[in-house]
């Protein structure tokens, strides 16, 4: 998928991580081990769902699942290029 | 036809035979309709629209003024008529008019009666009881008003007109957090509705529901304001300032965050659920609502390095977060917790610069920000770590420790809260099952 996918990722996250929604994607990232290369869909939601639990942690569950929800529909409008 | 304003009541009294009295013709001309060839150009909504005239008057003036106009009897089924001429009256309609006549006339004994007629006739006539509501507020006796309006709003749920009238009641007996809440209500059946949104826009102000306080408050903290929440270590400004939020969002369904920067939302929660802030059905913690969000950015900051950390402008990242925050979800209040915990991650250059667009930057997202001060220096008496803090918030609220008896007890005293009038004491603060409360003398 098109790394461009990341800065609306990133936009997106910016009401729960601020400044640090940016390197919140790369933390998950090197979690992963999926630094290298440019990601499939399938990688970018096991960053998603990584996400999910940092936020369910930061701030509940409401907040988590308009989080994944949120995030999923990005990547789903960047796969069929919407 | 023109004339001078000394002759023009004359003028106004001649129309047509109509015994306009002076008080209709001192309305008509504080209208801005000078003479009757001002007022003949008008449309009959406009002459219902001056303060002081009736709909009937209106209806009188209108067609003396446009003789040729008036209706007559219809000769054939063609002839058209406008259709305020076609509109035959109730029973109800005149006599609620004739009421409302002697009303604006200062005759409230008349009116009542008239009124008091009407609803010996059907109890649940709306429109006689806001009439008479209405007197009641106008003669300045707020309870009996206040009880009107609440048979109303018993007989039609639905009616945004009668939780104004309370509102307004409530204000003037000077039980403003009741009195939001009405025009809040009003607001809510009928979001057009302009008295209500003024009143809200003129007073939005955010109760904490601490028994007492809020009356020292003139209703509850300014919307908007940057508050600090001081005190010792200790002395309960989380919880206090945990419990306002939860209040805000349980009883006026307020959305609401709290941002943690140390302590962690698992024991912030359990913390709180010990001081009895939980919802009472599922067991379910009120911060799992959608309206209360606890935000732990420790548990951000263990994910990260400190190198990572160490780079962040941590002042500028948590406003950009609230700024986006606010757009995506919605946000009235937040607690940010603490000013301590955020120092720790920054480094001023030049603090009382730094601070300063901090604070207008907090002021411009355009939601109450209470933030959570440790009190230092030598004696603990300071505001802030850096001694401007006070200088730069819009309120102050104290909670200090005294120790008596080998008891550590707590006094709530408001330093200072912009655009308030407030005592300046200090009263016990009391915790218990029922929250947070000031006890006054």
């Amino acid at each position: 998928m098109d790394r461009s996918v990341e800065e609306k990722m990133m936009n997106f996250m910016k009401p729960m991580f601020g400044d640090m929604a940016r390197k919140t994607i790369e933390n998950q990232k090197e979690k992963l081990n999926l630094t290298r290369g440019e990601l499939t869909y399938e990688q970018y939601a096991k960053i998603v769902d990584s996400i999910y639990t940092l936020c369910m942690k930061m701030a509940g569950a409401a907040i988590a699942d308009k989080m994944r929800n949120g995030l999923l529909q990005i990547l789903d409008e960047n796969r069929t290029g919407r | 036809m023109t004339t001078t304003d000394e002759d023009a009541p004359d003028e106004f009294m001649q129309i047509l035979g109509l015994e306009l009295s002076r008080t209709k013709v001192k309305a008509i001309k504080d209208a801005g309709y000078v003479d009757v060839e001002a007022l003949s150009k008008v449309t009959l909504d406009e002459i219902i629209d001056i303060k002081g005239i009736s709909k009937k008057l209106a209806q009188e003036i209108y067609y003396a003024l446009h003789l040729a106009e008036e209706p007559q009897p219809a000769e054939s089924k063609d002839e058209i008529v406008p259709e305020e001429w076609q509109t035959e009256k109730s029973e109800d309609e005149i006599m609620l008019e004739k009421g409302l006549e002697l009303h604006s006339q200062g005759k409230w004994g008349q009116a009542l009666q008239i009124i008091n007629d009407m609803l010996e006739k059907d109890v649940l006539n709306t429109g006689a009881l806001m009439a008479k509501a209405k007197i009641y507020l106008d003669r300045e006796k707020y309870q009996m008003a206040v009880d009107t309006y609440d048979q109303i709003t018993e007989i039609n749920p639905e009616m945004d007109g009668p939780w104004v009238g309370k509102g307004e009641a409530l204000m003037a007996m000077d039980q403003k957090v009741r009195a939001m809440s009405c025009f809040k209500k009003a607001l809510a059946l009928n979001p057009a509705n302009e008295i209500a949104q003024e009143k809200l826009g003129e007073e939005d102000r955010l109760p904490t529901s601490v028994d007492g306080l809020d009356e020292l408050l003139e209703g509850g903290i300014p919307a908007k304001h940057v508050v600090l929440i001081c005190g010792r270590a200790g002395s309960m400004k989380s919880s206090f300032s945990y419990y306002v939020l939860h209040k805000l969002s349980e009883k006026q369904g307020r959305k609401t965050v709290y941002m943690s920067l140390e302590q962690s939302r698992q024991s912030l929660l359990k913390h709180m659920r010990k001081l009895g802030l939980k919802k009472d059905t599922k067991n379910m913690m009120v911060s799992d609502m959608d309206d209360l969000v606890v935000v732990d950015m420790a548990a951000l900051r263990k994910e990260s390095s400190s190198d990572t950390i160490d780079n962040i402008n941590w002042p500028n990242s948590i406003i950009n977060q609230l700024r986006s925050y606010k757009e995506s979800f919605g946000c009235d209040a937040v607690v940010i917790d603490s000013l301590s915990a955020l120092y720790s991650l920054t480094t001023f250059k030049n603090p009382r610069s730094e601070l300063f667009f901090f604070f207008e930057k907090l002021r411009d997202i355009g939601v109450t920000v209470f933030l959570i001060s440790e009190m230092c220096g030598e004696n603990q008496n300071q505001f802030g770590q850096y001694g401007v803090e006070e200088f730069l918030a819009d309120g102050i609220i104290h909670i200090k420790t005294e120790e008596y008896a080998n008891r550590a007890n707590l006094f709530l005293g408001v330093v200072k809260m912009r655009e308030t009038n407030h005592p300046r004491d200090y009263f016990p603060l009391i915790v218990d099952q029922f929250g947070f409360g000031i006890v006054k003398d």
